[in-house]
């Protein structure tokens, strides 16, 4: 789909311009996408994040589908209270959905999450992914990358990026999926999949954040872009079971040539400035190996 | 001076009062005082942003580590705040307090309304940052003036200490700078003289509030929603520096623009142009930097 289809099938804007978001914030981008998609029949739920902030202080707000902000760890737990009770009421056309942090979701949320999937609650889990607790200024989360300069890993983190779409993949819910806000079609297309498959469905969007990331406001979808064509991020789903690799990330491994380096990936950012030249050739050589294994999954089965 | 004073510094994102509250507090314990806190208000700081910062001074150790409610002195780095709202800005002054502003317009200064006995200082901050340079990212650093006027309405912390403070704060090459603004503001606050009415008679104590009963959920008061809005925090085409502008003759309406603004501050004109909404675009450039035809240029934004 192109993007002047896209307009003709959803026009209308669910979050409105004039919001609190920094500029060029992916999370916003995202968030357009997401509610494109999911038309105006949607409830959110949003624990904790900057997106309790860029939507606005009472008595306005930038989101015009209902919406409830709660607790930090309490986004899965009250979008099933939800759910129960829309369907009490017999309302069968409305989606539930919550929209989370990537803290939210690796660090503090993760246990309510992993709750509503083993329930198989009917909902869709977005994780928004800005690699960091950005809305108290850029602490290091489960989901901040290895090399990641944050104000609480100074020297760059050391731990890796815990893997939040696999797990949830293991708990054997109908539909996982990644994606970024650099892909609005490939966002949309997914939510839109996601939207009529029933039981708890998570998308992971990887969204970069200018501040937190330390690049220009204007490269916001470039980084993203680049975060794709270099494998450090993976666009998939993982359906019924089925690993699927989506366009963008199969163009890399079939054609070579479009790939990027990680390099490029790391150099264009500045919270990577402590990473080290032989720390980034490591880097590549680990993402080499795992888009090897990765061709070898496409189309098969995940679990035994 | 007995007990606790307490400072809450007002001013925007970018201005320096969490810096300047933490100078403060340094200044403060050069000068003898052993309990000083410098608390930054934790919010959704964002540049442009209204942010608060406080500091508590005391000769004894301090145990309250709360924001502070009931400040002996405010002091409002930003003019605009004050204008904006001057009752939420001094709400909760203790009478006898001080009220030390960056140069407020006289109408502010006559509107001003204040507890009894407080004095308001003022002094030119931006001018003195202007003149000095003292300026990070395009950005006046205006509470470092304001060091110096409360230094002055006060009478708590000497020059002196403020400036072994900022030793400890800044590279050499930047310390004369801030030292210069002190001193500047010091010698050049002064004090406003209100008029007998614009002092506010002492509150008399609230009356109870009566709690009603409730029985079932239908008695309960409804729940205050917030409505959907275009501009929820105001016209965010004010933050921009750069303006995108659309050369129709070289767009092929492909909409790419539209479908990356993060704003979603790009609509479609009747002929399937993109049309900019000036009001809210924030000038992130994504849309200049994501044509595939460069058709959109970022120019200054001359407002
Ligand atoms: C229990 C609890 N701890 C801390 C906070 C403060 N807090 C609010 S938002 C936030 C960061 C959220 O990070 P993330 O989920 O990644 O979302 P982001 O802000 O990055 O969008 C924190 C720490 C809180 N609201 N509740
Ligand atoms: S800090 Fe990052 S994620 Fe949060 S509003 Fe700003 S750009 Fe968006
Ligand atoms: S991206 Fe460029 S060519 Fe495409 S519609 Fe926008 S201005 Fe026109
Ligand atoms: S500069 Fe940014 S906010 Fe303004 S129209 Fe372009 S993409 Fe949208
Ligand atoms: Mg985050």
């Amino acid at each position: 789909m192109s993007a002047k289809k896209v307009f003709q099938e959803a026009p209308e804007e669910y979050v409105l311009p004039g919001n609190s978001a920094c500029q060029g914030c992916g999370s916003t981008l995202a968030l357009r996408w997401v509610l494109k998609a999911l038309g105006k029949k949607t409830v959110i739920v949003n624990p904790a994040s900057c997106g309790c902030v860029y939507v606005g202080l009472y008595p306005r707000t930038a989101i015009s589908v209902p919406y409830i902000q709660v607790a930090f760890a309490a986004g899965p737990a009250a979008a099933s209270g939800i759910v129960g009770g829309l369907e009490a009421r017999g309302e069968k056309d409305v989606t539930v959905i919550c929209w989370a942090g990537d803290g939210g979701t690796a660090d503090i949320g993760v246990s309510s999450l992993s709750g509503s999937a083993e329930r198989n609650t009917n909902y869709i889990y977005f994780c928004y992914d800005n690699e960091a607790y950005m809305n108290t200024g850029t602490q290091r989360s489960g989901s901040t990358p290895a090399g990641a300069w944050t104000t609480t890993t100074p020297m760059g983190k050391k731990e890796g990026k815990k893997d939040m779409a696999l797990i949830m993949a293991a708990h054997r819910i109908p539909y996982v999926a990644t994606s970024c806000s650099s892909y609005p079609l490939d966002l949309y297309d997914k939510t839109k999949k996601a939207k009529i498959i029933k039981g708890t469905r998570y998308i992971h969007i990887l969204t970069p954040c200018p501040p937190g990331w330390r690049f220009d406001t204007e490269l916001t979808v470039k980084i993203g872009r680049l975060a794709v064509q270099s494998g450090m991020w993976l666009l998939y789903e993982i359906e019924n079971g089925v690993f699927h690799l989506s366009a963008p990330s199969r163009k890399i491994l079939e054609n070579p040539e479009k790939r990027v380096s990680v390099r490029d990936y790391i150099k264009a950012q500045g919270r990577f400035r402590v990473v080290r030249e032989d720390e980034i050739k490591r880097l590549q050589e680990t993402i080499d190996e795992k888009l090897e294994k990765v061709a070898e999954l496409d189309g098969k089965p995940l679990f035994f | 001076m007995n007990g606790i004073f307490e400072v809450r510094w007002h001013g925007r994102g970018g201005q320096g009062i969490v810096t300047a509250s933490k100078i403060l507090a340094i200044a403060a314990f050069n000068e003898g005082f052993v309990g000083v806190q410098s608390i930054p208000w934790i919010g959704a700081e964002r540049r442009g942003a209204q942010i608060e910062a406080y500091n508590r001074i005391s000769y004894a150790p301090i145990l309250l580590h709360s924001q502070v409610y009931a400040p002996n002195a405010v002091i409002v780095v930003d003019q605009s705040i004050l204008s904006e709202n001057s009752s939420t800005t001094i709400r909760g002054l203790k009478k006898n307090g001080f009220l030390v502003l960056n140069a407020a317009h006289s109408n502010v200064l006559s509107s001003l309304r204040v507890p009894e006995g407080c004095s308001v200082y003022v002094v030119d901050a931006t001018s003195i940052c202007l003149e000095l340079g003292l300026q990070v990212a395009g950005l006046e650093i205006l509470a470092i003036p304001m060091l110096g006027a409360f230094a002055k309405a006060t009478d708590l912390v000497s020059i002196k200490s403020l400036e072994n403070a900022i030793k400890s704060f800044f590279e050499a090459d930047s310390v004369k700078k801030n030292v210069d603004a002190i001193l500047k503001a010091y010698w050049s606050t002064r004090k406003v003289h209100l008029k007998p009415e614009q002092y506010l008679s002492p509150i008399p104590p609230s009356k109870p509030v009566r709690i009603p009963e409730i029985h079932h959920w239908t008695d309960l008061p409804p729940v205050p929603t917030s409505t959907p809005s275009k501009g929820s925090i105001g016209k965010t085409g004010d933050w921009r520096t750069h303006k995108p502008v659309v050369d129709r003759e070289k767009c092929s309406k492909c909409l790419f623009c539209w479908m990356y603004c993060p704003e979603a501050a790009i609509n479609v004109d009747s002929d399937g142009f993109p049309e900019i909404d000036y009001d809210y675009c924030k000038g992130c450039g994504v849309c200049f930097n994501e044509c595939p035809r460069e058709a959109i240029s970022m120019l200054v934004d001359e407002k």
